[in-house]
């Protein structure tokens, strides 16, 4: 935007590095919301299911005997100490006793998981106790039957966690009517991968069912041979009120953070608002005539003589951050606090948003050629324009050859557009209201995974 | 024509290239070295192009420059090996190496080179031969505003890894507020270092050109090393069979990204690979790790290959990067029979760097499954700091010691390694803006 | 981990203060220019050099940008390096005023940051406070009626009425029609940039009419080694005197006694220069040789009419004065109307010469020579007859010579006027012109 102003950009050529702050500026709606927003939003529920080791940051970490409680059920730690009595071991299933310095804990291990042990161990568990080994078994603590605490040998968090709190907020949502966010962390193990789990909204039911699924890499690809055993991989819970959902999908949740989500009741129903600190008044217009008025007075301040184009150049940066993201499905409320909902997106191209993504920064890219070009003469950088359509293309009167130019640069880019509404069309007639959804949620994480892309 | 046949014929270029090349292949595989350095190393150690051969230095320079793009990945996909205790993150190639899939990550690596040498040397002999210089008046004047953007955009994206961690929304602001204050400590850090290495007489003025080697073996290389030495980590058995798992989207999203990213890089003075890559990304909207190692290959090309090369270009001849003014010093190609010389070399030379490179991957993820990680990684560390004070002296070892002090707080911080480049930027957006007066007298060496 | 980010800081801190004390203990050298030309590992050094400023600063226009640009040469290389200042460095060196803008003629002290092509080598200031400016051409306000033989990087003055003013792309460039010459003078643009407007636009606008008459001060330059002009430094020193007519009476010299403080102007013959207290007295005398008048001048004025180094011995002058009393006039205004060679005489001769007789001597040996008082030189010179004599160079000339003390053995050439002092026979030289080293 500052290249639309002629003395910012002599300013810039004479090292004065102000106009710099309509960049900035452009950037403050997903600085605000992922640098202060996501952190102070209040997390009303968390969920760790497997809680970090604080020294190496994985999962899981050390939990002495006698800390054990029914807080801590079902979340993924490792307990250590010596085998006390073994009970029972036969194929595909163990039962022992651990001690360490604070107490002594059943553990049981089946199935794949005492496959596992196992290898882990090297031996039997027999052969472990005659040899007094020290041993590290990763698992969570459940309830049997008899109603007696033990321990259950795994390598990932019983989903059953996740699943009790999800539908805990729900009701608390409905029960307070202001909007309950739950905090989901996300699962980190050895060699940078992570737990899959799925969250799935069974609305008809009032069920919200969590699939745990296997590790995958960052890239989303499951390392074979770490699906969990049937037994310990759903997690089922009912909720008291009714909630909506009209997304089709589950909710993954696999690496890098783990999400917020928000419910809100609305109506009769509670209804998920999936990141809910994001696109909030900091992605509207209110705020980027804000952005623009305190830049201006803070340029004005300090005495920097073009304060007013570097408040509207800001303004224009700020705004055109909105803009690009209302091509997308979201929206953003637009005019807070005159407006209070969203004003949903252009859902132009729902097939391809990283062309989308291109055609918009190459727009950006065409308005500043073609600033550049026309500026520059008087600018003193250049005697002449260096780009004189006219000069080419004979038919092009002088008057008009900027404008041609313009129409030039950003040709593919309105082509792109242009078919993004065509596909947008074809879209919505075919997957409708759910695909909507769910290109709304994936445009969001798209956006969350975009903050982490640079090393 | 006759002209030109009397500097070099097609032999001096094909036999001067490969020499280049054959450097390049020998010593990109060391973390920490740029390839200026090497060619510093061969000017200074042995000035081969004194007496009649200036000419060809730009050749020999071109061939070490390609090859270093493809050789260096050896260096980050099996020498820096991290423990994910000490990284939030790791980078793909270390998460490929830990699963025994180094050389997969090498293969996807190249193949992003392969993409930028080609797309590097069509472009710039093709549609490059117009536009590159309507570009470079355009934007020539506001270079320093690109820098000051993309340096403040680095900042403002960086993702805050430990947030989650907080109990409270204020613990949880400040973790992640903690990653970007060590960003900035590092970035000042770095840049203090800078101007001390730029403005005082701690270099001998005879090494002069070696300044800020002492500071990037110390950001980048020494790190590293002792990283590695500390991890203690034991590779797993590495597959070495030539096989990638990727997908046609992948790779020209990766090879999009990259060459954006390195495009912008190779054009904009003191914005570095990385720096470029994060734009490029940003823009290509990246995803995957295929898509990403893809997307370094193809940065790196275009950046080192692309910055050296736009000195051939006769009506352009814009100088960027070390290896470019230090060859620009001896002879500047000014024909376009050179220019399209140096494109064809590039493709000829990019075909054998791969061959190299794959064969180097190899015989690599052999040795390290039998040769103790460790060990090796502190014989780099001595041959780096004997390389410090062969070249720069005792004062070269404080600068070196300051310098891994500040690589160690990015690690530490987990923050962004980029920002090390503040011993670059810093002096230059002072000097720009003109404070560096006032930033000297601060430093006391005013 | 949060000591490790502990440790971190303090390992950061504490590198950085190591780094600041072992680069306080090595300053940045100061290099030859020589070590920098087309040595390609200089590239981007960041030092010192130290030389003179070879051509007047000039301002242009590059990229859009206000650019400076100077030319520096030391004595380890006769290539000039050309250093170049973009903004917002340049703006804030010119706006720091002339005093800290490198000038021709200055010795200077400049931190810069190198760059080596292929065929040529150039540098970038690096701040406006790394610019020192050691000594610069200074002096007495001596007037030139032309630039012949006058040194370069000399200061010196002059006046007259301007001619033929044009714009070049390193400034205002006119002539001077002097007395009896002419003199070019560039204005450099870069005083344009160095003042403000409301004092740019009054000079440069009079200095562009033909016609105009100015008194001015500058540096002598030679444009491409051959054609000297004076280039103006500062714009207090050009001065447009609205020129009041003075009328002055002609008479013959004879007649001054009667004319007891009213303004005259004689004619006569330059017969001899004497010193007392500060003032010349110049003898001239009637071209019969029979009446003299004694005119009061400054050493300024003696040096730009009657320089014993250019004008000799019974040249025929015009002196406007007024008369203070039966024989002394005070000098106002002076012209040469008959000019003749400097008497050039031997050793022995001079000895013979009487008191105040302007006179040149050439070809004689230093035999013995010293520094005394105020940095006076005393150099006694022999020559082949044989004879001795005493050559006084008072300070205020020895300032203006920029050499050092010729050592027994120099072969010299010497101009200026007979005395005696303390008894001893000498030859005192006023004039820069007045001590040539022939080797």
């Amino acid at each position: 935007m500052v290249t639309f102003f002629p003395p910012l950009l002599l300013d810039l050529i004479n090292g004065v590095m102000w106009p710099v702050l309509a960049g900035v500026a452009a950037y403050m709606p997903d600085f605000v919301d992922f640098k202060f927003r996501k952190f102070l939003w209040r997390q009303d529920i968390v969920v760790d299911p497997a809680p970090r080791d604080p020294r190496t940051k994985l999962s899981p970490r050390r939990i002495k005997i006698n800390k054990l409680s029914e807080a801590e059920r079902w979340r993924l730690y490792y307990i250590q100490g010596y085998v006390g009595r073994v009970l029972e071991e036969r194929e595909g299933f163990a039962k022992f006793t651990l001690r360490d310095e604070t107490g002594e804990i059943l553990v049981i291990a089946r199935d794949r998981d005492y496959t596992k042990l196992r290898e882990t161990l090297g031996s039997t568990i027999e052969e472990a106790a005659r040899a007094k080994r020290r041993i590290s078994i990763s698992g969570f603590l459940d309830i049997g039957e008899d109603g007696k605490p033990y321990w259950n040998v795994a390598d990932a968090p019983h989903p059953q966690l996740i699943a009790n709190k999800v539908a805990e907020a729900i009701d608390r949502a409905y029960e307070s009517g202001r909007m309950v966010t739950i905090k989901i962390h996300n699962i980190r193990v050895a060699g940078d991968f992570y737990r899959r789990f799925l969250v799935h909204y069974d609305q008809d039911n009032k069920r919200i069912i969590v699939y745990m699924g296997p590790l995958v890499s960052t890239g989303g690809l499951p390392l074979e041979g770490t699906e969990p055993p049937e037994y310990r991989k759903l997690g089922v819970a009912y909720t008291k009120y009714s909630f909506r959902k009209v997304y089709p999908r589950p909710t993954i949740i696999d690496a890098f953070s783990g999400p917020e989500i928000g419910y809100v009741k609305s109506g009769e129903v509670v209804e998920e608002v999936f990141i809910p600190w994001h696109r909030g008044f900091s992605h509207s217009v209110t705020a980027s005539l804000i952005a623009g008025v305190v830049v201006g007075l803070l340029a004005l301040l300090v005495g920097y003589t073009n304060y007013l184009y570097l408040a509207v150049a800001c303004t224009l940066g700020y705004l055109a951050h909105v803009l690009e993201d209302q091509l997308g499905f979201m929206g953003s409320n637009l005019l807070p606090p005159l407006t209070k909902k969203r004003v949903p997106g252009l859902m132009l191209f729902p097939t391809r948003p990283g062309l989308m993504n291109f055609a918009t920064n190459w727009l950006m890219l065409a308005l500043m050629i073609w600033n550049l070009n026309r500026f520059s003469p008087q600018l003193g950088v250049t005697p002449y324009k260096l780009i004189r359509l006219s000069t080419v293309i004979q038919s092009i009167p002088v008057h008009l050859e900027d404008y041609a130019l313009l129409g030039l640069l950003i040709a593919p880019t309105l082509l792109v557009y242009l078919a993004g509404v065509v596909d947008r069309s074809l879209f919505i007639r075919k997957y409708r209201a759910p695909g909507v959804e769910e290109a709304k949620r994936k445009e969001t994480l798209e956006e969350a995974l975009e903050e982490v892309g640079g090393y | 024509m006759i002209v030109v046949e009397y500097f070099i014929t097609v032999f001096d270029v094909i036999l001067w290239g490969l020499m280049g090349a054959s450097l390049g292949l020998a010593l990109s595989w060391i973390p920490g070295l740029h390839i200026a350095n090497l060619m510093i190393l061969v000017l200074y150690a042995t000035p081969l192009f004194t007496g009649g051969n200036e000419y060809a230095a730009p050749y020999f320079a071109l061939g070490a420059v390609v090859a270093f793009s493809f050789m260096s990945s050896i260096a980050s996909t099996y020498l820096s090996v991290s423990d994910e205790s000490m990284m939030l993150m790791l980078f793909p190639s270390q998460r490929y190496l830990l699963v025994g899939r180094g050389h997969r990550a090498v293969l996807l690596y190249c193949i992003g080179a392969l993409i930028g040498a080609l797309f590097l040397a069509v472009f710039m002999t093709t549609i490059g031969v117009v536009v590159m210089p309507i570009i470079y008046n355009l934007f020539s004047p506001y270079y320093w505003f690109a820098l000051l953007a993309v340096v403040l955009f680095m900042f403002l994206s960086e993702w805050p890894k430990e947030s989650d961690l907080g109990r409270s929304g204020l613990e949880r602001l400040w973790l992640a507020w903690r990653q970007i204050l060590g960003g900035l400590l590092v970035f000042f850090a770095s840049g203090v270092l800078g101007l001390y290495a730029t403005y005082s007489g701690l270099i001998k003025l005879e090494v002069s050109f070696a300044r800020l080697t002492p500071l990037f073996i110390g950001f980048f290389g020494l790190p590293w090393v002792l990283r590695n030495i500390i991890s203690r980590r034991t590779l797993p058995a590495q597959d070495t069979r030539h096989v990638v798992e990727t997908a046609p989207s992948a790779v020209i999203n990766g090879a999009t990204s990259g060459i954006i990213g390195g495009g912008i890089a190779a054009f904009f003075p003191v914005i570095t690979g990385g720096m470029g890559a994060l734009i490029g990304g940003h823009m290509a909207s990246s995803r995957g790790d295929d898509a990403f190692l893809i997307s370094q290959g193809a940065a790196r090309t275009v950046y080192y290959t692309g910055a050296l090369f736009f000195l051939f270009h006769p009506t352009m001849r814009i100088t960027r990067g070390a290896v470019a003014w230090l060859v620009g010093g001896l002879y500047t190609p000014k024909a376009w029979i050179e220019f399209y010389y140096g494109a064809a070399l590039i493709i000829l030379v990019a075909g054998a760097s791969l061959l190299g490179t794959i064969y180097m991957s190899k015989a690599v993820a052999k040795l390290l499954t039998r040769v103790s990680y460790a060990k090796i990684s502190a014989v780099i560390a001595v041959f780096l700091v004997a390389l410090v004070y062969y070249l720069t002296g005792f004062n070269g070892l404080i600068l070196l010691a300051a310098a891994t002090a500040v690589g160690f707080a990015a690690m530490v911080f987990n923050t962004r390694l980029s920002y090390c480049l503040g011993a670059l930027i810093l002096p230059v957006l002072l000097n720009i803006t003109g404070y560096t007066d006032e930033a000297l007298t601060l430093l006391g060496i005013r | 981990m949060g000591l490790l980010r502990v440790l971190a800081v303090i390992l950061v801190i504490g590198g950085v203060v190591g780094v600041y004390y072992a680069a306080v203990k090595s300053p940045m050298p100061i290099v030859p220019i020589k070590d920098l030309e087309n040595n390609i590992l200089m590239n981007y050094a960041t030092v010192y050099i130290e030389g003179i400023v070879t051509s007047p600063p000039r301002v242009d226009i590059s990229g859009g940008k206000l650019r400076l640009t100077i030319y520096v040469r030391d004595n380890s290389s006769p290539t000039e390096l050309p250093i170049y200042a973009y903004d917002p460095l340049a703006s804030e060196i010119l706006k720091q005023g002339v005093d800290k803008l490198p000038f021709i003629g200055d010795r200077v002290r400049l931190l810069i940051q190198v760059r080596v092509r292929e065929d040529y080598t150039y540098a970038y200031l690096q701040d406006a406070r790394g610019i020192y400016i050691l000594s610069r051409p200074s002096g007495e306000r001596v007037y030139v009626d032309s630039l012949v033989n006058i040194a370069q990087y000399s200061y010196v003055c002059s006046k007259g009425t301007v001619r033929n003013p044009r714009n070049v792309s390193a400034g205002l460039l006119f002539d001077i029609r002097t007395a009896t010459g002419t003199v070019t003078v560039l204005v450099p643009n870069a005083l344009y940039y160095a003042y403000s407007n409301e004092l740019v636009r009054p000079i440069v606008g009079n200095l562009s009419l033909p016609g105009t008459y100015v008194d001015l001060c500058g540096v002598v330059y030679y444009y491409r080694e051959t054609s000297p002009e004076i280039v103006v430094r500062e714009l207090e020193e050009v001065r447009l005197p609205v020129v009041q007519p003075v009328l002055f009476t002609v008479i013959d010299i004879r007649d001054v006694p009667n004319y007891i403080n009213k303004d005259v102007s004689i004619t006569g013959l330059f017969y001899a220069i004497y010193y007392s207290a500060g003032t010349y007295y110049v003898e001239i005398r009637s071209t019969d040789e029979a009446f003299a008048v004694n005119v009061t001048m400054s050493r300024a004025q003696v040096i730009s009419l009657l320089n014993p180094a250019t004008v000799g011995w019974k040249t025929l002058v015009r002196i406007n004065g007024t008369v203070t009393a039966p024989s002394m006039l005070r000098y106002v205004a002076g012209e040469i109307l008959e000019k003749k060679d400097p008497l050039t005489v031997t050793v022995a001769d001079a000895l013979s010469h009487p008191v105040g007789r302007p006179l040149r001597i050439v070809n004689a040996t230093v035999t013995s020579s010293s520094t005394v008082g105020a940095g006076n030189w005393r150099i006694y010179i022999r020559d082949a007859s044989g004879s001795t004599i005493l050559v006084f160079v008072p300070s205020s000339t020895v300032s203006e010579l920029g050499i050092s003390l010729p050592q027994p053995g120099t072969v010299v050439d010497v101009a200026g006027y007979r005395e005696v002092y303390g008894g001893e026979q000498e030859v005192v030289v006023i004039s820069r012109e007045g001590l040539v080293i022939r080797g």
